[in-house]
């Protein structure tokens, strides 16, 4: 078991800087998740710890040993890749066994390459993990799009690997089989206690699975942190509007501060932000509110309701805020205090609104 | 209309339906009809016919001689040495022919700058009569102003070696391309996990990569067999048959004896090569089938 060090790594293809620079540091047997849209640079950060893409500079460490120069094939990694990668050829004992036959492994201190009994027994424990016992005399052919993914998953686990790397693995399940595979993921994590580093561009796998998130974007790290963290304070605009659905309301504003406490002017209407200590009387600033932290009430900001998503347990109401759209979830829709086309006051708690900084996207606190 | 009427009105207009239908299929098959049956059936049903004949040297008269001809000539010393000579020429070209383009294209099946040139040079004889080719080659191994100081064709032992080695260059391009558009097609993720797997690449070729390729080169076995026993162009130019009758194929002592003007005699073994290349293939396809993989879906 160990974790994973990203020492000031930059990746170039060509002119493209696809990883720049990024300093990370994955704990030994934590759930880390690489978010960010594609193109970020998640996909290429993962491939590089796989060793299937070199590293253009800096220090890639898997526990303590610097890695840069080691083949793929002597890392002690396993990897389930997006679409699974299983050998069409072989029936999914094989396909599960292969990267038993190609390493040696520690055996009582021992190490040596397996032999076929303890291979069997191998296969055998890694296909009851995974529930894979009664299929495994078929070819990946004949399997269905969830017990392929399950068949990828038990080929890396059977490998009891210090770190597991994870490309999407669920991209091509459909709604519900996603949903119950990120619960599955989690207690299997939780089972085998081993590093696993998982790529994603859903802000949901991303939020329900990991320990921590390292959100990305064109290469950079944007903010790591627990999930409930980088919900709740996100360090830039990027973060912000990265995570959550619907996504955090951003507008423009300008700061007023008088005896103590601050205000931002949106609009029309001003909006109570608490004491502040980085901002000054006069600043220009972006005012970012969550959409169930808005409510509709008595005075605020006007917004002029355009359409209202009714979904049963809560309501969307879509408005515009000084030309700039914004969402409400209403979670309490029991009262109609709104209609397409009148205009509304929406206020929001103080601790509520993050305001960031136009030219840098900062947070400011 | 009651059901009972129904099912007795059904017939007239069933039966119409079903006649316009195979009218239309009929005139949709009737190009391939044609054309497969002037070139094709007609063809092999008239050398059948002419196998059972014998025609004088002018080829004004020709007299029935029935099945004995194909016995005898099937049987003969003719025959059997055409066979083995060909046989031969298989033994000599398929198998080094696969080999040489399954290395070739995995050599030219990686990313880098300029690497399309290499394909088109390695796809070149493709695109080469077997006439040309065989020229180049000719001058090429010539003793005198060739670059090999070889005088293989004019060696009775080692003259159908020449040839066939012509041919596995001739051949290459086309390997080489069919080959190589089997690798491309292997998804790549698949190579990924080989190596993630722990498989070193000599290890990854033979436990992935041939597997994966199983149905490219169980046809490219099937064809190259086929041109190997049908090859006649280089072997009339490089040897004409020769020396000593050592590099005569069944094809080309075919063409002789029709040059000769014993059309019945060429005739039969026409039927006799094409019975015999048609078991071949067959077999091939029995026996390989059941060892091939055939990639349902890209898992």
């Amino acid at each position: 078991m160990s974790g994973v060090t990203f020492d000031q790594v930059t990746k170039r293809f060509g002119d493209v800087v696809a990883v720049d620079s990024m300093s990370l540091e994955i704990r030994d047997q934590e759930f880390m998740v690489l978010l960010g849209p594609s193109g970020c640079g998640k996909s290429t950060a993962l491939r590089m710890i796989a060793g299937l893409e070199t590293v253009s500079e800096g220090e890639l460490r898997i526990g303590d040993t610097t890695v840069n120069d080691v083949e793929a094939k002597d890392r002690d990694i396993a990897m389930v890749f997006q679409s699974y990668a299983l050998y069409p050829h072989m029936t999914v004992r094989d396909n599960v066994e292969v990267p038993l036959k190609t390493r040696s492994y520690d055996v009582d201190g021992d190490r040596r390459k397996l032999r076929k009994p303890e291979r069997a027994d191998r296969v055998a424990e890694a296909a009851r993990i995974l529930g894979l016992s009664d299929l495994l005399d078929r070819k990946p052919g004949a399997l269905s799009g969830g017990q392929r993914q399950r068949v990828a998953l038990a080929r890396a686990i059977v490998r009891r690997p210090e770190v597991f790397l994870m490309d999407e693995p669920l991209s091509n399940l459909d709604a519900k089989l996603r949903a119950q595979t990120r619960v599955e993921l989690v207690e299997l994590h939780r089972q085998l206690r081993t590093t696993i580093i998982y790529v994603t561009h859903d802000q949901v796998e991303a939020m329900t699975m990991a320990d921590r998130i390292a959100v990305m974007e064109a290469g950079r790290l944007q903010q790591v942190g627990a999930p409930r963290d980088v919900y709740a304070r996100p360090a830039n605009l990027f973060v912000a509007r990265f995570i959550g659905s619907p996504p955090m309301n951003t507008v423009d504003g300008r700061v007023r501060v008088d005896g103590g406490r601050a205000h931002v002017e949106v609009g029309d209407g001003r909006l109570d932000v608490g004491p502040r200590t980085g901002v000054a009387d006069g600043d220009a600033v972006v005012v970012g509110i969550r959409p169930e932290h808005l409510r509709i009430a008595e005075d605020g900001v006007t917004a002029h309701v355009r359409a209202i998503e009714w979904l049963g347990h809560e309501r969307h109401v879509y408005c515009d805020v000084a030309g700039t759209p914004v969402i409400v979830r209403d979670t309490d829709p029991g009262e109609d205090h709104a209609a397409p086309g009148t205009d509304v006051r929406v206020q929001a708690a103080p601790d509520t609104v993050h305001l960031f900084d136009p030219s840098t996207t900062e947070r400011i606190d | 209309m009651s059901a009972t009427e129904a099912t007795r009105a059904r017939p007239s207009w069933w039966r119409r339906r079903r006649t316009r239908e195979a009218g239309l299929a009929a005139l949709f098959l009737a190009p391939s009809v044609v054309v497969f049956g002037a070139f094709f059936f007609y063809p092999i049903g008239r050398i059948v016919y002419l196998g059972f004949f014998q025609q004088n040297q002018t080829r004004t008269r020709q007299r029935w001689v029935g099945t004995e001809q194909y016995v005898e000539v099937l049987t003969g010393d003719e025959f059997r040495e055409g066979l083995s000579i060909t046989v031969r020429y298989v033994l000599y070209t398929v198998p080094a022919g696969l080999v040489l383009g399954v290395l070739l294209a995995v050599a030219a099946n990686r990313r880098l700058r300029g690497i399309k040139i290499f394909h088109t040079i390695f796809a070149s004889t493709v695109a080469t009569s077997v006439a040309v080719a065989s020229i180049v080659w000719l001058v090429l191994i010539n003793p005198t102003v060739g670059y090999l100081e070889v005088d293989w064709l004019r060696d009775p032992d080692r003259a159908l070696f020449g040839v066939a080695l012509s041919s596995i260059w001739q051949n290459l391009g086309l390997t080489f391309i069919i080959v190589l558009a089997g690798l491309q097609a292997i998804p790549e993720e698949i190579n990924e996990a080989a190596t993630v797997d722990g498989m070193s690449p000599t290890r990854r070729f033979f436990t992935v990569t041939l597997p994966m390729l199983s149905p490219t080169l169980l046809f490219l076995v099937v064809v190259l067999t086929v041109f190997a026993f049908q090859a006649f162009a280089q072997i009339d130019i490089l040897t004409n048959g020769g020396p000593a009758g050592s590099t005569e194929t069944l094809v080309f002592k075919i063409f002789q004896q029709q040059q000769g003007g014993a059309v019945g005699e060429g005739s039969v073994m026409a039927v006799g090569l094409f019975v015999i290349t048609f078991l071949v293939a067959l077999g091939q396809f029995l026996l390989l089938e059941r060892r091939v993989h055939y990639g349902s879906d890209r898992a």
